[in-house]
């Protein structure tokens, strides 16, 4: 059950995304240009190549780029359709696009899986430049930067599983060190239709947040429409990020007719079983496998399991924690609290301070009763947030507990003596008595006596006074 | 040898000399002749004095200060690059093509930019934006298309040797005309990096020149696999040049010869004769001659045509007069676009965008556009055929002889079958020349052969043959 | 020979999608052409042919490029020079609102 699906049962959502990501290499897809255009001054990073001039004709496909979108898609659990691939031409004018055609592959591999949600195909094309719409300017220093474009199943059956999806989704991809841009930044055209209807489909929407808002919008205004006993038609609207709403494009946009011819100047490209194998002995494991090994080696349960895969990075931290402790609370700990903590600070293993480390160290001072289960919640936050040590945390927050016997017999000790009444009362069958002594423990150590071992060393300690 | 002995001349005198003698050509004849839209004269002078220097050196490389013109399809950098159009009327090719930088690398000096059928469009050289070219053997009749300024310049001596471009007979139609020697590589032997593309898996660039010698030195210039052209290959070491040089008259005997019946129909009777003539003279000299059947030459042109349409108009959306070329300007992206294309093209160019764009959308696109790739492979197919058994075809490269200026612009059908002859073997991706072999009323009359991709020298042996047969040279 | 019919509409979506803002004139007489030229091209229905298109006549295939460090173009200011409007750099092209 996807989180939310409850929610929007009545309305039969059908969600699917296509998503492109920039996938990370040194020069672009078709020519020797700089693929790291951020930082460049408009058309600078360009070539005869990028930019269409006369006579010019793309290089051979980068070879990074379709190793890494080969990776994203063995990831994702594709399989390689085991046969040589086109390159076509995507004819379309707009000023972004040098060429007028848009160069972009056949589907390269498909039928996989991600969270619960069908991969139809991944296959690799060309980013246009930038047009500038509201000044009519045009930058070409983008062109040519390879995309990946991941297309998935309408699976997707609410606006928060989206969002949850491609959040995971590009964690996923960061971690497997494929792609560019800021883990916020992507591009999606995301389809929509409800009560099996007819499809929306809303293009270039630039952000996870985006998405997420997008699809909120749309629910509601297509009910409107349906409640007014209108119909909803086949459309391409456009998302507008300042106002948050979806917009039709102008009716001549939307009748596309793209005239597909492969390359003549690509020949086809054929990704031999060998080269999957080799890539795939490379590839890290999948959240798929981990999860089972997970439940396997560490006996932990399908929830939490569940939990550490979303997010490669924890699911690495916690591995590298249960080395050093007990498996089954670093898992709890990790697929909850730490999680929990993270969501909260919109903060991700890699971006806040927390380490294996600390809860290795933290689970340590838990077992030998020096930290209380409560105190070690603010702990957390506090590793997240600042990355200072456990021992430097418990000393500042003043969290250490007592728990040597020793030390507690002597507190015990003096407790009893000083309350002769009590004892009695308890020798006398009094159990509150009990509670009341140890209530005058707990004070006396401004409680930090551990709780369990103060009870046994105190009943111990009374029924040797006689 | 007639271009050996210029290179020997070349070398014992002096190359501005040579350079000059040309420049005064041009500047007396062209005017009248127009094989040339952008000379580039200064920086031929200079080049021609670094040449000079290496020559003393005995440091020169292959093409030792020959002078070249360049098909102005072809990218030159800071030279005008305007594919006979008012597209690109001040388009400056920010770039070299490959065959440029090939070329400037053997020390060929670059003298200017040939004039040409509006972007390759056309078989006879009258449709350029800047003028038609003229036959420099008859100024009142057509060069030949589209390479119409390349081979006007070779057959007017303003050029040893010239780049063109063949998609369905560009280079050897002119060459044929204009009576000088023009081949087409087999595709994917020169890089088409720098050839401004109207129909990407046809065409590709080729040398003229004056003899067989000449166009084997060009080639061995500017033939290898080019990481900038994907569809290039490897070609073997062996030099063009020695295989020319070692051809002797009794190695004609060893020329195994095809001619298909298919080829003589309705081609002129005088032009007919001629050829005939000249395969009598092979036979004469040992070769075994043939007859083969082609039989699906009758659908070559239907075939040829749909598939340049759908690629030259996919070819062609590039020109938006954004980022380079004539723009009109307008009130929106669409209406800018529209009005810039429709004022910057010719009619043919306009003719073949229209046409593509048409046959290659969805719901017609089965019927023409698929069809005519798959009707492709028919025609490469008898090509094998036929070289499994023979080294070489042999033919007229045109049915008719060069017609007058003006003669035949306004009906498009009438001159997409001149290529008739020509286009099977862009579509099969063969090599083919043409050579000139004679004259009828003192028009020039070209013979055409083939020989299997790849195959060059075969080719240029074949062309050897012809020449020794001929008693010349 | 198939009968080819091509109507004003046809001519008038042609020329739309391929950004070719057509006078009147021009528009009937491509319109003629157009019949004329399919109807003679439309011999190729004869022709038995096989399942397979034929997209490149050359068999190379995999012609991958090795990634490396970038190799900037030398003649940036070349390309620049050709646009047809420019502004700090930009091409300037018709707003869209």
């Amino acid at each position: 059950m996807q989180l939310h699906e409850e929610k929007y049962k009545d309305l039969n959502l059908k969600i699917g995304l296509e998503i492109h990501v920039q996938l990370k290499t040194d020069q672009k897809i078709f020519c020797e240009c700089s693929s790291d255009y951020i930082n460049s001054p408009p058309n600078n990073n360009i070539c005869p190549i990028c930019t269409s001039q006369p006579g010019s004709k793309p290089m051979g496909l980068n070879e990074k780029a379709l190793e890494n979108l080969l990776k994203i898609g063995l990831f994702l659990g594709c399989k390689a359709h085991g046969k040589p691939f086109y390159v076509q031409r995507k004819h379309y004018f707009y000023p972004d696009l040098p060429s007028n055609y848009q160069r972009t592959s056949q589907p390269i591999l498909g039928d996989g899986n991600f969270m619960g949600v069908g991969i139809w195909e991944i296959h690799i094309e060309e980013d246009p430049g930038r047009y500038e719409l509201r000044e009519g300017k045009v930058d070409l220093n983008r062109c040519g930067v390879p995309l990946a474009e991941i297309v998935t199943a309408p699976d997707i059956k609410s606006p928060e599983y989206a969002r949850e999806f491609l959040r995971d989704l590009l964690l996923s991809l960061e971690y497997l060190g494929v792609i560019r841009g800021e883990s916020g930044s992507i591009r999606a055209d995301v389809n929509i239709s409800i009560m099996g209807g007819n499809r929306i489909e809303i293009k270039n929407v630039n952000s996870v947040k985006g998405v997420y808002k997008a699809l909120k919008y749309e629910i509601v205004r297509q009910k409107a429409i349906l409640q007014r006993g209108g119909k909803i038609s086949m459309e391409t609207r456009h998302f507008d990020e300042a106002s948050m709403i979806t917009k039709t494009l102008r009716k001549k946009e939307t009748v596309a007719d793209y005239r597909y011819i492969p390359d003549p100047d690509l020949v086809p490209i054929y990704v031999t079983p060998d080269k999957i194998s080799e890539i795939q002995s490379v590839l890290p494991e999948s959240p798929h496998n981990k999860k089972k090994r997970f439940i396997e080696e560490y006996s932990l349960g399908e929830e939490i399991a569940d939990a550490l895969i979303s997010d490669l990075y924890l699911a690495d931290l916690f591995e590298e924690a249960a080395k050093n402790s007990n498996p089954l609370e670093a898992g709890k700990w990790c697929a909850t609290e730490l999680k929990r903590r993270l969501n909260e600070k919109n903060l991700s293993v890699s971006t806040s301070k927390i380490t294996a480390k600390h809860i290795s160290d933290m689970l340590g001072f838990i077992e030998r009763g020096e930290l209380s289960v409560k105190n070690a919640k603010w702990i957390i936050e506090d590793a997240v947030d600042t990355g200072e040590s456990i021992p430097t945390l418990m000393d500042k927050k003043n969290f250490y507990q007592i728990s040597s016997e020793d030390a507690l017999i002597k507190i015990i000790d003096k407790i009893i003596e000083d309350n002769p009444k009590a004892v009695s009362d308890f020798m006398s069958g009094n159990q509150n008595a009990l509670h009341f002594l140890f209530g005058k423990v707990v004070n006396e150590t401004e409680g930090r006596a551990e709780p369990s071992k103060t009870i046994k060393l105190l009943k111990d300690k009374l029924c040797t006074v006689s | 040898m007639f271009t050996k002995d210029l290179i020997d001349n070349l070398l014992s005198s002096s190359v501005e000399e040579h350079l000059h003698k040309k420049i005064e050509e041009i500047k007396k004849k062209d005017k009248e002749i127009n094989s040339f839209i952008t000379l580039g004269i200064e920086e031929a002078e200079k080049k021609a004095k670094e040449i000079q220097k290496k020559i003393d050196e005995n440091k020169q490389g292959k093409l030792s200060g020959l002078v070249i013109s360049i098909k102005d399809n072809i990218a030159v950098s800071n030279l005008r690059m305007t594919c006979g159009s008012k597209v690109l009327e001040n388009y400056i090719a920010p770039y070299d093509a490959t065959v440029t930088n090939l070329i400037k690398k053997e020390d060929g000096i670059i003298i200017g930019k040939c004039n040409m059928d509006e972007f390759a469009c056309g078989s006879d050289g009258t449709s350029s934006y800047f003028g038609p070219t003229k036959n420099p053997v008859n100024l009142d009749y057509v060069p030949g298309g589209s390479s119409s300024g390349s081979a006007a310049s070779i057959a007017a001596d303003f050029s040893d040797l010239s780049i063109g471009s063949d998609t369905g007979g560009s280079i050897r139609c002119p060459a044929s005309f204009c009576g000088v020697y023009g081949f087409k590589p087999s595709y994917g032997m020169v890089s088409r990096y720098g050839l401004s593309d109207m129909a990407m898996s046809l065409e590709g660039p080729g040398p003229f020149a004056k003899d067989t010698y000449g166009i084997a030195l060009l080639l061995d210039v500017i033939t290898g696999k080019d990481p900038r052209d994907t569809v290039t290959i490897e070609r073997d070491s062996s030099s063009y040049l020695k295989t020319v040089e070692d051809f002797k008259e009794c190695d004609i005997k060893n020329l195994k010869i095809a001619y298909a019946k298919e080829f003589f129909e309705g081609v002129d009777e005088e032009i007919k004769k001629i050829i005939l003539d000249k395969i009598g003279n092979l036979e004469s000299h040992g070769a075994k001659i043939e007859e083969v059947s082609l039989p699906n030459l009758k659908y070559a042109i239907s075939i040829y045509y749909l598939v340049v349409f759908s690629e030259f108009s996919s070819a062609m959306s590039k020109f938006d007069g954004f980022k380079y070329g004539h723009y009109s300007g307008g009130q929106d992206i669409v209406e800018a676009v529209s009005s810039t294309r429709e004022t910057a093209m010719g009619t043919e160019v306009k003719r073949r965008v229209l046409l593509g764009t048409f046959i290659t959308m969805e719901e017609v696109r089965g019927k023409w556009y698929t069809k005519a790739l798959k009707a492709r492979s028919v025609i490469k197919d008898d090509f094998k055929r036929i070289f499994n058994s023979y080294d070489l075809l042999i033919g007229p490269t045109m049915p008719t002889l060069p017609w007058k200026i003006g003669e035949r612009i306004s009906d498009p059908l009438a001159m997409y079958s001149a290529d008739i002859l020509t286009v099977s073997a862009n579509l099969a991706g063969v090599c083919a020349s043409s050579q000139p072999v004679g004259k009828v009323k003192g028009l020039p009359v070209g013979l055409q052969l083939h020989a299997n991709s790849l195959s060059e020298s075969k080719l240029l042996k074949g062309m050897r043959a012809v020449e020794i047969a001929n008693g010349g040279m | 020979m198939v009968e080819t019919i091509i109507n004003d509409n046809v001519i008038e979506r042609v020329s739309e999608i391929a950004r070719l803002k057509l006078s009147e004139k021009e528009k009937e007489k491509f319109r003629e052409e157009f019949e004329r030229i399919l109807d003679e091209f439309s011999i190729v229905d004869e022709i038995k042919v096989g399942d397979k298109e034929l997209y490149y006549v050359v068999e190379n295939v995999n012609v991958l490029r090795k990634d490396s460090a970038p190799k900037p173009f030398n003649k940036i200011n070349d390309i620049k020079n050709n646009f047809n409007k420019k502004e700090d750099d930009y091409i300037v092209v018709p707003r869209n609102l």
